[in-house]
Protein backbone atom coordinates (compact mmCIF):
# COMPACT_ATOMS: atom_id res chain seq x y z
CA UNK A 1 0.00 0.00 0.00
CA UNK A 2 2.89 2.30 0.59
CA UNK A 3 4.33 4.02 -2.44
CA UNK A 4 7.50 4.93 -0.63
CA UNK A 5 7.86 1.67 1.28
CA UNK A 6 5.88 -1.03 -0.52
CA UNK A 7 7.65 -3.82 1.36
CA UNK A 8 5.47 -6.77 2.24
CA UNK A 9 6.61 -7.23 5.81
CA UNK A 10 5.10 -6.81 9.27
CA UNK A 11 1.96 -8.29 10.84
CA UNK A 12 0.39 -10.91 8.54
CA UNK A 13 1.61 -9.45 5.26
CA UNK A 14 4.17 -12.17 4.56
CA UNK A 15 1.65 -14.94 5.21
CA UNK A 16 -1.02 -13.23 3.10
CA UNK A 17 1.39 -12.70 0.24
CA UNK A 18 2.60 -16.29 0.51
CA UNK A 19 -0.97 -17.60 0.30
CA UNK A 20 -1.64 -15.31 -2.65
CA UNK A 21 1.44 -16.62 -4.51
CA UNK A 22 0.47 -20.17 -3.64
CA UNK A 23 -3.01 -19.61 -5.11
CA UNK A 24 -1.53 -18.03 -8.25
CA UNK A 25 0.71 -21.06 -8.73
CA UNK A 26 -1.90 -23.71 -8.03
CA UNK A 27 -3.81 -25.58 -10.68
CA UNK A 28 -6.50 -27.08 -8.49
CA UNK A 29 -7.73 -26.08 -5.04
CA UNK A 30 -6.85 -26.27 -2.18
CA UNK A 31 -3.46 -24.68 -2.84
CA UNK A 32 -0.26 -25.84 -1.19
CA UNK A 33 0.88 -24.40 2.11
CA UNK A 34 4.14 -22.49 1.80
CA UNK A 35 4.90 -23.16 5.45
CA UNK A 36 4.40 -26.93 5.26
CA UNK A 37 5.68 -28.70 2.14
CA UNK A 38 3.26 -30.93 0.19
CA UNK A 39 0.33 -30.10 2.48
CA UNK A 40 -2.71 -28.01 1.48
CA UNK A 41 -3.41 -24.68 3.18
CA UNK A 42 -5.17 -25.32 6.48
CA UNK A 43 -6.63 -21.82 6.77
CA UNK A 44 -9.42 -19.71 5.25
CA UNK A 45 -8.11 -18.23 2.03
CA UNK A 46 -11.05 -16.75 0.09
CA UNK A 47 -9.77 -13.19 0.64
CA UNK A 48 -6.38 -14.22 -0.70
CA UNK A 49 -8.13 -15.91 -3.62
CA UNK A 50 -9.92 -12.64 -4.47
CA UNK A 51 -6.63 -10.70 -4.44
CA UNK A 52 -5.00 -13.41 -6.57
CA UNK A 53 -7.93 -13.48 -9.00
CA UNK A 54 -7.86 -9.72 -9.70
CA UNK A 55 -4.06 -9.83 -9.99
CA UNK A 56 -4.37 -12.71 -12.44
CA UNK A 57 -7.02 -10.97 -14.55
CA UNK A 58 -5.18 -7.62 -14.56
CA UNK A 59 -1.90 -9.43 -15.34
CA UNK A 60 0.10 -7.31 -12.91
CA UNK A 61 3.05 -8.61 -10.86
CA UNK A 62 1.83 -10.25 -7.61
CA UNK A 63 3.69 -7.78 -5.37
CA UNK A 64 1.96 -4.91 -7.12
CA UNK A 65 -1.42 -6.65 -7.05
CA UNK A 66 -1.10 -7.25 -3.31
CA UNK A 67 -0.56 -3.55 -2.63
CA UNK A 68 -3.32 -2.48 -5.03
CA UNK A 69 -5.78 -4.86 -3.45
CA UNK A 70 -5.12 -3.40 0.01
CA UNK A 71 -6.15 0.05 -1.19
CA UNK A 72 -8.93 -1.39 -3.37
CA UNK A 73 -10.66 -2.93 -0.35
CA UNK A 74 -10.81 0.48 1.31
CA UNK A 75 -11.93 2.14 -1.92
CA UNK A 76 -14.81 -0.32 -2.33
CA UNK A 77 -15.72 0.19 1.33
CA UNK A 78 -15.91 3.92 0.74
CA UNK A 79 -18.14 3.57 -2.33
CA UNK A 80 -20.50 1.13 -0.64
CA UNK A 81 -20.85 3.14 2.58
CA UNK A 82 -21.55 6.24 0.45
CA UNK A 83 -24.30 4.36 -1.35
CA UNK A 84 -25.84 3.00 1.87
CA UNK A 85 -25.76 6.43 3.58
CA UNK A 86 -27.38 8.07 0.61
CA UNK A 87 -30.04 5.37 0.36
CA UNK A 88 -30.95 5.71 4.05
CA UNK A 89 -31.29 9.47 3.74
CA UNK A 90 -33.45 9.19 0.63
CA UNK A 91 -35.67 6.57 2.25
CA UNK A 92 -36.08 8.64 5.41
CA UNK A 93 -36.76 11.82 3.47
CA UNK A 94 -39.19 10.00 1.16
CA UNK A 95 -37.25 11.07 -1.90
CA UNK A 96 -37.37 9.53 -5.35
CA UNK A 97 -34.71 6.80 -5.66
CA UNK A 98 -33.26 8.00 -8.95
CA UNK A 99 -32.92 11.60 -7.77
CA UNK A 100 -29.26 12.05 -6.84
CA UNK A 101 -29.27 15.79 -7.44
CA UNK A 102 -30.49 16.70 -3.98
CA UNK A 103 -27.57 18.21 -2.15
CA UNK A 104 -28.43 16.76 1.25
CA UNK A 105 -28.52 13.19 0.04
CA UNK A 106 -25.00 13.65 -1.35
CA UNK A 107 -23.90 15.08 2.00
CA UNK A 108 -25.47 12.11 3.80
CA UNK A 109 -23.47 9.73 1.60
CA UNK A 110 -20.27 11.72 2.10
CA UNK A 111 -20.76 11.81 5.87
CA UNK A 112 -21.44 8.08 5.99
CA UNK A 113 -18.40 7.14 3.91
CA UNK A 114 -16.12 9.57 5.80
CA UNK A 115 -17.26 8.12 9.12
CA UNK A 116 -16.63 4.55 7.97
CA UNK A 117 -13.17 5.45 6.67
CA UNK A 118 -12.30 7.32 9.88
CA UNK A 119 -13.33 4.27 11.91
CA UNK A 120 -11.07 2.12 9.71
CA UNK A 121 -8.13 4.51 10.15
CA UNK A 122 -8.64 4.76 13.93
CA UNK A 123 -8.90 0.97 14.16
CA UNK A 124 -5.61 0.56 12.28
CA UNK A 125 -3.90 3.25 14.36
CA UNK A 126 -5.21 1.90 17.67
CA UNK A 127 -4.28 -1.70 16.80
CA UNK A 128 -0.77 -0.55 15.83
CA UNK A 129 -0.54 1.37 19.11
CA UNK A 130 -1.76 -1.59 21.17
CA UNK A 131 0.60 -3.92 19.31
CA UNK A 132 3.61 -1.70 19.98
CA UNK A 133 2.55 -1.40 23.64
CA UNK A 134 2.12 -5.15 24.06
CA UNK A 135 5.39 -5.95 22.30
CA UNK A 136 7.26 -3.55 24.61
CA UNK A 137 5.62 -4.96 27.72
CA UNK A 138 5.59 -8.68 27.09
CA UNK A 139 8.24 -9.51 24.50
CA UNK B 1 5.66 -2.77 -15.72
CA UNK B 2 5.42 0.74 -14.29
CA UNK B 3 3.22 1.68 -11.32
CA UNK B 4 0.66 3.81 -13.21
CA UNK B 5 0.30 1.11 -15.88
CA UNK B 6 -0.30 -1.47 -13.17
CA UNK B 7 -2.85 0.76 -11.40
CA UNK B 8 -4.70 1.28 -14.69
CA UNK B 9 -4.80 -2.44 -15.47
CA UNK B 10 -5.96 -3.28 -11.95
CA UNK B 11 -8.62 -0.57 -12.14
CA UNK B 12 -9.86 -1.93 -15.48
CA UNK B 13 -10.06 -5.47 -14.07
CA UNK B 14 -12.13 -4.30 -11.07
CA UNK B 15 -14.47 -2.26 -13.29
CA UNK B 16 -14.89 -5.21 -15.68
CA UNK B 17 -15.74 -7.53 -12.80
CA UNK B 18 -18.33 -5.00 -11.65
CA UNK B 19 -19.81 -4.56 -15.08
CA UNK B 20 -20.42 -8.27 -15.70
CA UNK B 21 -22.68 -8.59 -12.65
CA UNK B 22 -24.47 -5.25 -12.82
CA UNK B 23 -27.87 -6.38 -14.25
CA UNK B 24 -28.17 -8.98 -11.49
CA UNK B 25 -27.06 -6.58 -8.76
CA UNK B 26 -29.36 -3.87 -10.11
CA UNK B 27 -32.32 -6.22 -9.76
CA UNK B 28 -31.52 -6.78 -6.08
CA UNK B 29 -30.37 -3.25 -5.14
CA UNK B 30 -33.14 -1.39 -6.92
CA UNK B 31 -33.88 0.84 -3.94
CA UNK B 32 -30.35 2.21 -3.86
CA UNK B 33 -29.62 5.60 -5.45
CA UNK B 34 -26.82 4.18 -7.62
CA UNK B 35 -28.96 1.12 -8.49
CA UNK B 36 -26.26 -1.15 -7.04
CA UNK B 37 -23.32 0.09 -9.13
CA UNK B 38 -20.99 0.38 -6.12
CA UNK B 39 -22.00 -3.09 -4.92
CA UNK B 40 -21.68 -4.62 -8.37
CA UNK B 41 -17.88 -4.66 -8.14
CA UNK B 42 -17.65 -6.67 -4.97
CA UNK B 43 -20.48 -9.00 -6.04
CA UNK B 44 -18.89 -9.51 -9.47
CA UNK B 45 -15.57 -10.28 -7.80
CA UNK B 46 -17.11 -12.69 -5.29
CA UNK B 47 -19.21 -14.51 -7.93
CA UNK B 48 -16.24 -14.98 -10.25
CA UNK B 49 -13.90 -16.02 -7.44
CA UNK B 50 -16.41 -18.48 -6.00
CA UNK B 51 -17.17 -20.10 -9.35
CA UNK B 52 -13.46 -20.30 -10.23
CA UNK B 53 -12.74 -21.84 -6.84
CA UNK B 54 -15.64 -24.34 -7.06
CA UNK B 55 -14.76 -25.56 -10.55
CA UNK B 56 -11.12 -25.89 -9.62
CA UNK B 57 -11.92 -27.56 -6.29
CA UNK B 58 -14.02 -30.15 -8.13
CA UNK B 59 -11.11 -30.66 -10.58
CA UNK B 60 -13.35 -29.68 -13.50
CA UNK B 61 -11.42 -26.59 -14.64
CA UNK B 62 -7.87 -25.61 -13.69
CA UNK B 63 -7.23 -22.21 -12.15
CA UNK B 64 -5.53 -19.98 -14.69
CA UNK B 65 -6.13 -16.64 -16.43
CA UNK B 66 -7.80 -18.03 -19.57
CA UNK B 67 -10.28 -20.09 -17.59
CA UNK B 68 -11.00 -17.18 -15.23
CA UNK B 69 -11.77 -14.97 -18.24
CA UNK B 70 -14.06 -17.70 -19.58
CA UNK B 71 -15.85 -17.83 -16.21
CA UNK B 72 -16.23 -14.05 -16.35
CA UNK B 73 -17.74 -14.40 -19.83
CA UNK B 74 -20.14 -17.05 -18.56
CA UNK B 75 -21.32 -14.85 -15.67
CA UNK B 76 -21.62 -11.88 -18.02
CA UNK B 77 -23.74 -13.95 -20.42
CA UNK B 78 -25.98 -15.12 -17.58
CA UNK B 79 -26.44 -11.61 -16.22
CA UNK B 80 -26.67 -9.60 -19.43
CA UNK B 81 -28.57 -12.09 -21.61
CA UNK B 82 -30.49 -13.90 -18.87
CA UNK B 83 -31.70 -10.66 -17.35
CA UNK B 84 -32.55 -8.96 -20.63
CA UNK B 85 -35.53 -6.95 -19.27
CA UNK B 86 -33.16 -5.39 -16.72
CA UNK B 87 -30.73 -4.46 -19.48
CA UNK B 88 -33.50 -2.96 -21.58
CA UNK B 89 -34.77 -0.89 -18.67
CA UNK B 90 -31.17 0.14 -18.06
CA UNK B 91 -31.06 1.58 -21.55
CA UNK B 92 -34.47 3.19 -21.35
CA UNK B 93 -33.94 4.98 -18.09
CA UNK B 94 -34.45 4.83 -14.38
CA UNK B 95 -31.86 7.54 -14.32
CA UNK B 96 -32.37 11.07 -15.58
CA UNK B 97 -29.54 12.19 -17.86
CA UNK B 98 -28.10 14.58 -15.27
CA UNK B 99 -28.38 12.04 -12.43
CA UNK B 100 -26.67 9.43 -14.58
CA UNK B 101 -23.81 11.82 -15.32
CA UNK B 102 -23.30 12.76 -11.64
CA UNK B 103 -23.52 9.13 -10.64
CA UNK B 104 -21.14 7.88 -13.33
CA UNK B 105 -18.48 10.51 -12.61
CA UNK B 106 -18.86 10.00 -8.84
CA UNK B 107 -18.78 6.22 -8.93
CA UNK B 108 -15.68 6.08 -11.10
CA UNK B 109 -13.69 8.93 -9.54
CA UNK B 110 -14.83 8.56 -5.91
CA UNK B 111 -13.30 5.16 -5.10
CA UNK B 112 -10.20 5.92 -7.19
CA UNK B 113 -9.80 9.25 -5.35
CA UNK B 114 -10.00 7.34 -2.08
CA UNK B 115 -7.49 4.80 -3.39
CA UNK B 116 -5.13 7.65 -4.35
CA UNK B 117 -5.56 9.23 -0.90
CA UNK B 118 -4.63 5.98 0.80
CA UNK B 119 -1.63 5.53 -1.48
CA UNK B 120 -0.57 9.11 -0.74
CA UNK B 121 -1.15 8.60 2.97
CA UNK B 122 1.06 5.55 2.73
CA UNK B 123 3.66 7.65 0.94
CA UNK B 124 3.66 10.16 3.81
CA UNK B 125 3.82 7.33 6.34
CA UNK B 126 6.79 5.93 4.44
CA UNK B 127 8.57 9.27 4.66
CA UNK B 128 8.02 9.49 8.41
Amino acid sequence: MRINKPDIEGLEKFMDYGFMLSILKTEYFPPLDHYLAAEPINYYYFGHLIAALITQIAKVPPGMGYNFQMSNILALGLAESFSIGMMFYQQLAGMDVSDVRRRWSLWAGTLSSTFVMLVVIFTILSSNYLLSFSSKTFF
Amino acid sequence: MTGPEGVFKFFLAVEALGLIAWPLVRKVFRSFPDQGWSFSKIIGIVLTAWLAWLLSFLHLVSFNREHTLMIMGFIAALCWVGLRPEVVSLRLGGFSKKSAMIFLVGSVTGPRFCQSCFLFWGFLAGLA
